[in-house]
């Protein structure tokens, strides 16, 4: 579950951002005829509902529904206890907890409308039939239209809240693999403690922590459920949440002076990805640097998906969107990961900014 | 054997028995118990899918490639896809799979996708088959249950300890969190809630800062192996009242009551009945409704809110080998919402705690 904090600060997310938000994704709404919006959310998959609205389930599931006009309203299946918390946390034009979720988002969505001739659901290959159902009951037989791309084209560029926020969790992420490089960690599971705590110490909504526990053995992550004493070389990748938005940092660590080659590797890191412009050259410059890497950032609901590697293309990616890259490379003393966020430029012959230390 | 491979036996049994000859599971990181419990995989991030075959082969299929990579290195036994667009790719999985007998679970969540694109072939609902093997625990998945309790226990002791006045909630837990991970536990559920009558429930944390004479509530549910394992407490920061003291009194009494009725062959009704009861008798059962209250307890295992949910309209029968919490958390009117809930195993002649957390109300320093 999310248990990091869950709070809306209107001083780093303005109404008015949110609301700017709704109505350039209304906009499109309107160009393709869409009467209304659903998309769905559970907490590993908040992306969509916490940019349009800052809503962020710390558990279960809900349906955003939005038609051309107005704030979106959010069901959730949680207790109608906690409608307190969800409204002060988000900025919608009502929070229903039902454990309908379905039934009664589509009599919402009916309200939108004398006529609804058309409805789009982000990621609507993951809707669950469940929760698709009701719509198709009382539209009589609708289809249920993919509108991942509509959302996506509205999303980017980022704005100023998101390039702030994502700044700050990728700080957070910073600080707390800062904090774990001062200790001379033996086990895994020590590394964890101390990198998890300081960034939830530090507000954080989510922390993700996986370890490859020792270099000279191999380079794959690992989540612990237990322990592993740590190699003289270590890398740690922590993925960090704050506010809704995500980043990933990647860090090879040592328990005694680091190898001689490292700074180098990092240094050709932060050359690469502050050349990398809009990204539309992303892999080719990736590719020209480094063996083994790869690109992620938020695709409809989810917050970190794969948008691409060394191997291939999967997502488009916008220009003046955030993306976190990780790379893994093989030197002369042994291999080196490392990564983090990077602020895309939004106009080709910008600089694309590190987010990362 | 290995609690994996004890399900998988078990799962090879029941999908003989069902006549399947495969099964098609989905999940992520709210609903992980399907995927756990065939293939052994913790899925943090994204959505995924599970093939498990009658001879016990398993498939998994993954749409992040991180998640990808840590699946072939943890489960080195199952055979592991990375697959950006998932859905399209297990819907050709299992329209590869031809005129076989597959299941799928679990059907309230699965994608409308799937659905779409495997159109002609037929998915039989097996949601209930894998809800009954992870209903009934084996003596090695109780023993992870057992063991959850323990260090859900020394987690509370770390949240008592940390809820200091003048300390928000976020960084409180931040301190549970940072124990249990040192512990090797990667996992947890945890919502509280600080203050008084005005609090009607717990959520997950505020920046509220914590202050002398807040009742503060939490339910902390670590993960073991997968397994969860739950401990509701509440503590008084400063000297507890005379209210505080003998609201919770009632609170302790109907815990104690569900727990006593707990065995084999009564019903979740029966074990919430005798909890609500208790504040029947108190003149308080108005706040064993909806209103006030979500349920009296519930099942645990891989699943932290499992079935069945105890509740007076709830008629599942319990059997020995399963896993509940005890809970009667509910609003009182006098000092606000309170929490006291231990963890049981029902046995053969009755039931058993798994801990031994103290039930008294518990006090920091002002």
């Amino acid at each position: 579950m999310r248990r990091g904090l869950l709070a809306w600060s209107e001083k780093e997310t303005p109404k008015a951002a949110l609301e700017a938000r709704v109505a350039r994704v209304q906009a499109a709404m309107k160009a393709q005829g869409f009467d209304a919006l659903l998309a769905y959310t559970n907490f590993p998959r908040p992306a969509t509902v916490s940019y349009l609205t800052h809503f962020i389930p710390y558990w279960n599931q809900g349906l955003m529904v939005m038609g051309q006009e107005g704030l979106p309203t959010i069901l959730v299946a949680l207790s109608n206890r906690v409608r307190g918390w969800a409204l002060e946390t988000c900025h919608v034009e009502d929070v229903v907890c039902t454990p309908r979720i379905g039934a009664d988002a589509a009599k919402v969505v009916k309200g939108f409308a004398d006529e609804i001739k058309k409805i789009g659901v982000v990621d609507a290959d993951r809707l669950p039939n469940g929760l698709a159902q009701p719509f198709r009951q009382l539209f009589g037989g609708i289809e249920l239209v993919d509108a991942t791309d509509l959302y996506t084209t509205a999303r980017s560029p980022a704005d100023g809240p998101e390039i702030e926020l994502t700044r700050h969790a990728a700080a957070i992420a910073d600080a707390a693999i800062d904090e774990a490089r001062t200790h001379g960690f033996e086990r895994a599971s020590a590394l964890i403690g101390v990198i998890d705590g300081a960034a939830r110490r530090a507000a954080a909504e989510e922390v993700q922590i996986a370890v490859a526990p020792d270099l000279v053995q191999g380079t794959d992550f690992r989540r612990f459920e237990g322990d592993a004493a740590l190699g003289a070389t270590y890398a740690v990748r922590v993925t960090v949440a704050y506010k809704g938005f995500w980043v990933r940092r990647t860090a090879s660590l040592s328990r005694g002076e680091a190898p001689a080659s490292w700074a180098d590797a990092a240094a050709r890191l932060r050359a690469v990805t502050t050349g990398l412009g809009t990204g539309a050259e992303l892999s080719d410059r990736m590719n020209s640097t480094f063996k083994h890497w790869s690109a992620v950032g938020p695709v409809g609901g989810h917050p970190l998906a794969d948008l691409a590697d060394q191997a291939a293309k999967y997502r488009r990616i916008g220009a003046g969107s955030v993306v976190s890259l990780s790379v893994n490379t093989d030197l002369s003393d042994g291999p080196w990961l490392g990564g983090g966020a990077v602020h895309l430029a939004a106009k080709p012959g910008g600089t694309a900014q590190l987010l990362f230390a | 054997m290995s609690i994996h491979d004890e399900r998988k036996a078990k799962l090879t049994q029941v999908l003989s028995g069902a006549g399947l000859d495969c099964v098609v599971l989905f999940g992520n990181a709210w609903q992980n118990d399907y995927l756990r419990y065939s293939t052994d995989f913790a899925i943090v991030e994204g959505d995924g899918f599970a093939v498990f075959h009658r001879d016990g082969a398993a498939q998994l299929f993954l749409e992040s490639s991180a998640e990808a990579q840590r699946a072939k290195v943890e489960c080195p036994t199952v055979e592991v896809t990375f697959a950006p667009d998932l859905v399209e790719a297990i819907a050709g999985h299992v329209k590869r799979l031809g005129n076989r007998a597959i299941g799928q679970a679990p059907l309230a969540v699965m994608p409308m996708g799937l659905a779409a694109l495997a159109a002609g072939s037929k998915l039989e609902d097996a949601t209930a088959l894998f809800d009954r093997c992870m209903f009934i625990k084996t003596p090695a998945e109780i023993d992870a249950v057992r063991r959850a309790t323990k260090i859900a226990e020394d987690g509370y002791e770390i949240f008592r300890d940390a809820s200091r006045p003048g300390r928000t909630e976020y960084q409180v837990i931040a301190e549970v969190e940072a124990y249990f991970r040192d512990r090797g536990c990667p996992e947890n559920f945890q919502i509280m809630g600080s203050g008084g009558v005005e609090m009607m429930g717990m959520h997950p944390p505020s920046d509220r800062k914590l202050k002398a004479g807040d009742l503060v509530t939490t339910e902390l549910t670590p993960c073991i192996d997968g397994y969860y394992s739950q401990i509701c407490r509440t503590l008084v920061i400063g000297e507890p009242t005379k209210a505080q003291q003998s609201a919770y009194a009632v609170f302790v009494e109907a815990m104690e009551a569900g727990k006593k009725m707990l065995k084999p062959g009564v019903t979740a009704a029966d074990v919430a009945h005798a909890e609500n009861d208790v504040f029947r008798a108190h003149g308080l059962g108005e706040y064993t409704t909806a209103k006030y209250t979500r349920v009296r307890g519930h099942g645990m295992g891989l699943f932290v809110d499992g079935v069945p949910a105890i509740l007076e309209d709830v008629e599942t029968v319990l059997e020995e080998n399963v896993t509940v919490i005890v809970h009667p958390n509910t609003y009182h009117p006098e000092v606000g919402y309170v929490v006291v809930g231990d963890s049981m195993v029902v046995t053969k002649g009755g039931s058993e705690m798994l801990g031994s957390f103290t039930s008294e109300l518990q006090t920091v320093g002002a």
